[in-house]
């Protein structure tokens, strides 16, 4: 026997074999016959979807229609349309499983959206108090948080990654997104980027920081 | 699997025969630990039932089945240290029973060596040397690219090379 033949052995040697091996498969084979139908990945993104839109439409009812913020009203609605279809590809596709590629192909769709929102401004600052502009960040929340509680909740049901997360919580802040830009008045930049982006940002640091702590139901990629 | 998706029960059986033993072994080298991989072999099945839908209907099995038992090690691993192998390097009684050819003063080594390793290494090095999965199967299941896994486990052969100096060939 050669030196790494030897080595290839031990290793090997290492793993051993359990006594009884059927036993391993009591808890498994009891959980098929507890839920003998699989769950499809989609089904849970439909519900996000679901949720997202329900919420996105809620909120933009609820509130004061204002102009002032967009450049024109084509950009208005094409911003508005761009912020739905990323809320729809995302709510759904961010349980995709598979390469994380397409993830952050999404993230870089929330990113280009969320410039294209910026790009778009009027510019038109209607002054008022720093706390007017946390208001805008709060109202976001406010919409998102439901959503993205069911996207942590959704994402122990598998070994997600930070991606799923981040993409999860972008598509459940999108919602918030959408209402805030039909009904925001500010048009300046800085308080786009800090009260309307900035906190969708937080949500998806809190979703990972709580899903870290959360022990999963199943370890699936 | 197509089968087991559906809920066909004895189509599970044949796929936990066909993989468990092999799944079991590479979870006690990646632990150290008997109780451990059994323990976790378990969990990796019970996610595998849970988790089924998410399997892409036509990829490879094996690589989908080392992933989840992967990533229910590292779960484990963070919520728990496994136990190590003392000074005096004393192995699990049933593997003193082996056969007489077995160096277990090698063996010994070979696994103090694995426990010395990063996790990451560690698992790049046995999945793609002793359970036969390709760089890029491994890179598609724990979300890097083929290069990163590459990377992580020539690291981890220089380490392991030196580990076991004299003994490596």
């Amino acid at each position: 026997m050669t030196p790494e033949q030897k080595l290839e052995n031990a290793v090997r040697n290492v793993g051993g074999a359990s006594k009884d091996m059927s036993a391993l498969a009591a808890a498994a084979r009891a959980e098929l016959s507890a839920n003998p139908k699989a769950r499809a990945w989609w089904v849970d993104g439909l519900m996000v979807l679901g949720l997202n839109v329900v919420m996105g439409i809620t909120a933009a009812k609820m509130a004061e229609w204002n102009d002032e913020q967009h450049h024109s009203a084509m950009t208005k609605y094409a911003i508005g349309i761009a912020w739905f279809v990323f809320m729809a590809l995302a709510s759904v596709l961010w349980l995709k499983p598979g390469s994380a590629k397409q993830r952050w192909a999404l993230g870089v769709g929330f990113i280009a959206v969320s410039f294209a929102t910026i790009g778009a401004l009027s510019g038109f600052d209607p002054g008022g108090a720093f706390m007017d502009g946390v208001w805008c960040a709060i109202a976001e929340c406010k919409v998102a948080i439901i959503p993205v509680a069911l996207v942590v909740a959704l994402s122990t049901r598998f070994a997600a990654q930070t991606s799923h997360l981040l993409i999860g919580t972008f598509a459940a802040a999108s919602g918030g997104a959408v209402a805030l830009h039909f009904h925001c008045p500010n048009g300046t930049a800085s308080h786009v980027l800090v009260f309307h982006v900035l906190p969708a940002l937080v949500l998806a640091a809190l979703a990972i920081a709580v899903r870290a702590m959360w022990k999963p139901k199943s370890f699936v990629p | 699997m197509e089968r087991f998706i559906d809920g066909d029960a004895t189509a599970f059986d044949a796929l936990f025969t066909r993989h468990a033993p092999t799944v079991r072994s590479y979870l006690q080298r990646l632990t150290g630990s008997s109780a451990a991989a059994d323990d976790l072999t378990q969990v990796t099945f019970v996610s595998v039932v849970r988790g089924r839908g998410r399997f892409q209907r036509g990829a490879k099995v094996k690589p989908w089945l080392y992933a989840i038992a992967t990533n229910a090690a590292r779960d484990a691993g963070r919520r728990q240290k496994f136990e190590s192998v003392t000074d005096e390097g004393v192995l699990p009684e049933q593997e003193a029973e082996g056969a007489p050819q077995r160096d277990f003063g090698l063996e010994k080594a070979v696994k103090s060596a694995l426990a010395q390793l990063p996790e990451a290494q560690r698992e790049a090095i046995l999945l793609h040397r002793f359970e036969g999965l390709s760089f890029a199967e491994i890179a598609e299941q724990v979300g890097l690219t083929e290069s990163a896994v590459k990377v992580r486990a020539h690291r981890g052969y220089e380490k392991l090379r030196e580990l076991l100096k004299g003994v490596w060939p």
